[in-house]
């Protein structure tokens, strides 16, 4: 859920972008690594990066009516990790505020900290432990994305919280409210984008299971043969 | 379903792309500032004003589809107007409405609240959309380099913005196949094909990538691409001391309206 430009007051909008930055840099540190060892990694990731942005301009099929887009974070999350995810959507987040009038450059850095970050790190914790606990896969795939959205929902609504307090009842009084008013469209959109993000992972597990063992998502054991 | 274009195309001609993209970047970003940082709804007003005079008026964007982008920020904005209103204010209590049993009373700091925060994201929507409707990506590339963005960081952003219409064209052609198919025609139905296109999607930009690699290799790729920047334009005086009275003007303005409010 971006939060749109001029939204957030100082000290707030930077604040956001001195969480975000620190941790950008950091996938950009690991990927520099990768990259030195691996040259053709970079435009795999650079394709990647389209492609998260590509599938968040998709409308979805939706119950609510409302023009609702798959954030697309929980599937790069389970593909590329947490911090190649941080990297690709502070790109994209930048690229939906100056082509597509979602979210801001003011708002970038508590975009990202939300989108990128702090959302698909939580559902990749769900990811991982359900990979542990040997949750059946499309369970596991649809907590990760449903637990993603929801997540990045939940921080958005504590930054609303923060930068704009109640005057009775402070951050807390202020965060229910913002909890409660965005979760008509968030809750439902994380349903759907767990449910269209199995359907997503089903098809890459029949079609190219090779390539997921070979990043890591899935074990050999549970490769697809298609020849 | 259908995928959402980006306004990128008014980049490429409208009557402002021969400013220099430093300046275009460099007013968009005061005009931000200002807008998060003013106290009251009268800067960011005056702000809209302008951004709005150079975009429409002077680089020419058509009117219907500056108002068209507006409806984003709007659509974000709307709901969380009457929340502040009704929870957040001290004050004195305006008036009082009966929901479901719950009175709620809207107070005059919560309005004005209200007020300043829909001003801050007109403002701020319509100075992002100066920089988004005038200038061209790959010259805000330039302007990042120039700012000493890391290297893989700018590289890695052009690769994507390159591929992002790549991808939609795929995108499109896929979706164009599936709705002769009968795809989408059911709600039930309309799951399925969206998984296809998204998990064929990421396959085929995964083989794209593949063989944009092998053929980067045999032309000597090495792990860096090398670019040259074509616009070396300098931003000359007059408009940016123009900018910078025009800048000082808003702080002020900002500044002496700042216990201004409506209600």
């Amino acid at each position: 859920m971006h939060i749109m430009e001029g939204f957030l007051p100082g000290p707030w909008w930077y604040l956001w972008f001195v969480f975000s930055v620190p941790v950008v840099g950091y996938g950009l540190w690991r990927m520099k690594k990768v990259v030195e060892e691996n040259p053709n990694v970079k435009i795999l990731l650079a394709l990647a990066g389209a492609f998260v942005f590509v599938l968040s301009s998709l409308k979805l099929p939706s119950v609510t009516g409302s023009c609702s887009h798959p954030t697309g974070t929980g599937l790069s999350v389970i593909l590329f990790g947490p911090s190649v995810t941080a990297l690709l959507s502070s790109i994209v987040l930048l690229y939906q505020a100056l082509l597509l009038a979602h979210g801001g450059l003011t708002t970038w850095g508590a975009n990202v900290a939300s989108m990128g970050i702090l959302g698909p790190l939580v559902g990749w914790l769900v990811f991982i432990a359900s990979r542990k606990v040997n949750l059946n896969m499309n369970l596991a795939v649809f907590l990760t994305a449903a637990v993603a959205d929801l997540a990045t929902y939940v921080v958005t609504s504590i930054q609303l919280a923060v930068a704009f307090p109640a005057a009775t009842g402070g951050v807390l009084t202020s965060f229910k409210a913002f909890f409660v008013i965005f979760a008509v469209t968030q809750v439902p959109l994380a349903i759907v984008e767990g449910l269209v993000t199995v359907v997503i992972f089903k098809y890459l597990v029949e079609l190219r299971s090779d390539l997921l063992v070979h990043m890591n998502v899935i074990k050999p054991a549970e490769e697809v043969s298609t020849e | 379903m259908h995928v959402h274009h980006p306004f990128d195309i008014y980049t490429y001609n409208n009557a402002l792309k021969r400013v220099p993209p430093h300046f275009k970047v460099l007013v968009s970003l005061v005009a931000l500032l200002i807008v998060v940082a003013s106290p009251s709804f009268v800067a960011p007003i005056a702000i809209f004003g302008l951004m709005y005079f150079l975009t429409v008026v002077k680089a020419k964007i058509p009117n219907k589809v500056y108002l068209k982008a507006l409806t984003a920020p709007l659509l974000f904005t709307i709901p969380t107007l009457p929340l502040m209103a009704f929870f957040f204010g001290g004050g004195d209590v305006l008036f009082t409405v009966n929901i479901l049993g719950f009175s709620l009373a809207a107070t005059r700091d919560g309005f004005n609240l209200a007020l300043l925060v829909a001003s801050r994201v007109i403002a701020g929507s319509a100075s992002l959309f100066f920089l988004a409707f005038t200038t061209p990506m790959t010259e805000i590339f330039g302007v990042m380099r120039a700012l000493k963005f890391p290297s893989l960081f700018v590289e890695i952003a052009m690769m994507i913005y390159r591929y992002i219409f790549v991808l939609i064209e795929e995108a499109e052609q896929m979706i164009f196949a599936q709705n002769v198919r009968l795809g989408y025609n059911t709600y039930k139905r309309s799951y399925e094909s969206f998984g296809l296109l998204v998990s064929n999607l990421f396959i085929r930009s995964w083989q794209k990538g593949e063989r944009i690699f092998r053929a980067l290799e045999a032309r000597g790729y090495e792990g860096q691409f090398v670019f040259s920047d074509q616009s070396q334009q300098k931003i000359t005086f007059l408009p940016l001391s123009i900018l910078g009275a025009i800048g000082i003007g808003l702080v002020l303005l900002a500044y002496y309206t700042r216990g201004l409010t409506i209600f």
